[in-house]
């Protein structure tokens, strides 16, 4: 058997700068897809990776940790020796998010000159995160303070106008994880509790403080390898409050079980809360679904938390 | 001959040749298709079921989108270095449906053979060992549903015409089935066609891309 651990997260409603494109003329512009027929603002997985990296070096020593100073990634361990061996100390972050080194082939179309990988597939995979609401164009304008930007400010001392895109919106992101095949079992906990806790992610130089940290969540801990929830989340009032007919509908169709299902809200009398609770699905507040999948993922894989 | 019914919210399935424009072909490549399927059943060696067919099928029009990405590459040690990422543009796919039809009638392999223990993981999940979430193409493209096309299942996409990669010898789109990712030498392609067939009738299987490497 393998025992996957999915779930699809959705944050607070907040304005974000998050995530930006290349800029264009004096506009920052924001990274968007085309989702359901509308343009949507995104946030890419490798940023929730970034984020969640810091949240877990708060539980563990990390390999990689951010220096603000260097405004660089500082390695312990840049060639993952640690893992050679059974007992070789490994990091958290090694062992949930995967690395790679690779080698360029020397000389291309012959065996003789092939290149090489040092590779760990991530344990935890995280999918990019997409708007609940489409962007509807918002810009504001702004003005840098004279001398503030002299790389803009080509002369004189007046200030640097400036526009930023901006998403009054919630963001939705899921993830899967095989906990079997973490070196250290008990640092699935650690990846549980970090998301749920997660703070900025992306963010415009600290202009805005996007809060990442879930506003509802659910959680299935099952055998079946598809997750059958991601950005199962929706909205009917322009993002005030989350619902998800594709869950309940999922439900019907018996193609999701309510007791492989953990969800976690904010707020208990929701909308969302009552139409799972009369599917039989357990719901708690977002900290203490987490704490129940780690309770449940702890007691499948015999491991002491 | 067995159809998987697929779904992807985000995918790209990147162009072999792509370097600075990282473009997606229109549908998954018969080797990301075969290498989804091993990951589904937990095989780790992919010369293990050489010799199945197996054809995308994409059901819907997904609409392609662009965004700016960090793409690694490493020019220096340690792996922090400045100058090993750079923004390159990425294509991107959103809300893909796919049935992925499987034959393994010209498999060389050893028994069970590929379709058999689709069939099986089907039936019965816990019986089956793997790991790691099931992708098209990037490990953050996650699948979201995998279904086996029959019953309900079938009746609900039943009359709809899908897009089908299938082999025609002066087709107009060549897709690995077999890719080398250290060196490219070993990278074997199918030339075929897009054609439109109605599901969930398959196509006949001699017209499915057949998995193959280099001896």
């Amino acid at each position: 058997m393998s025992l996957h651990v999915f779930a699809n997260f959705v944050t607070p409603f907040g304005t974000a700068a998050n995530n930006r494109a290349e800029t264009e003329g004096n506009i920052t512009t924001l990274q968007k897809l085309l989702w359901q027929g509308e343009t949507h603002s995104t946030v890419s997985a490798e940023a929730i990776r970034f984020a969640l990296r810091r949240r877990l070096g708060a539980a563990e020593k990390t390999n990689r940790v951010w220096d603000e100073a260097l405004r660089s990634n500082v390695w312990q361990d840049h060639q993952f020796k640690g893992w050679a061996s059974e007992k070789g100390v490994t990091f958290v972050d090694d062992d949930l998010l995967g690395y790679m080194i690779a080698e360029a082939a020397k000389e291309d179309g012959s065996d003789d000159g092939k290149g090489s990988a040092t590779v760990r597939r991530a344990v935890l995979e995280i999918t990019r995160a997409v708007s609940l609401t489409p962007w509807a164009g918002d810009v504001t304008f702004n003005a840098a303070s004279p001398g503030a930007t002299p790389s803009a400010q080509k002369k004189g001392s007046n200030p640097v106008p400036y526009g930023t895109e901006v998403h009054a919106t919630r963001y939705q992101y899921g993830i899967a994880l095989t906990p079997d095949r973490l070196r250290d079992k008990t640092r699935a906990a650690k990846a549980i509790d970090a998301l749920c806790n997660l703070g900025t992610v992306a963010g415009n130089h600290g202009r805005f403080l996007f809060d990442f940290s879930p506003d509802a969540v659910v959680l299935r801990v099952t055998q079946d390898p598809a997750p059958r929830l991601l950005y199962c989340f929706d909205t009917t009032d322009d993002g005030k409050t989350v619902v998800s007919p594709k869950l309940l509908q999922r439900l019907a169709a018996e193609d999701l079980d309510p007791k492989e299902l953990i969800v976690g809200v904010s707020d208990l009398e929701c909308k969302l809360a009552a139409d799972l609770k009369a599917r039989q699905v357990p719901v708690y507040g977002v900290k203490k679904a987490c704490e129940e999948a780690v309770k449940r993922i702890t007691a499948e894989l015999k491991i002491k938390g | 001959m067995l159809g998987v019914y697929v779904t992807v919210p985000v995918a790209c399935f990147r162009k072999g040749m792509a370097r600075e424009y990282l473009e997606t072909e229109p549908l998954p490549p018969p080797a990301t298709c075969y290498g989804f399927l091993l990951s589904f059943v937990g095989e780790t060696d992919r010369r293990r079921h050489v010799g199945a067919r197996v054809a995308p099928v994409l059901l819907n029009k997904p609409p392609t989108s662009v965004v700016l990405r960090t793409v690694w590459r490493v020019k220096k040690m340690p792996l922090g270095s400045p100058g090993n990422t750079r923004p390159d543009y990425q294509q991107l796919l959103t809300d893909v449906k796919l049935v992925v039809w499987l034959d393994s009638s010209a498999e060389s392999g050893t028994e069970p053979t590929l379709e058999a223990r689709v069939r099986a993981a089907f039936t019965h999940p816990s019986s089956v060992n793997r790991f790691g979430g099931l992708s098209l193409g990037e490990s953050t493209h996650l699948v979201d549903e995998v279904s086996l096309l029959e019953g309900k299942k079938a009746d609900s996409i039943s009359g709809q015409v899908g897009r089908a990669f299938l082999l025609a010898p002066k087709g107009r789109l060549s897709l690995p089935v077999w890719v080398d990712h250290v060196g490219s030498a070993g990278t074997r392609y199918a030339t075929g066609s897009l054609e439109e067939m109605t599901l969930p009738t398959p196509p006949s299987a001699d017209r499915l891309p057949i998995i193959h490497h280099s001896p």
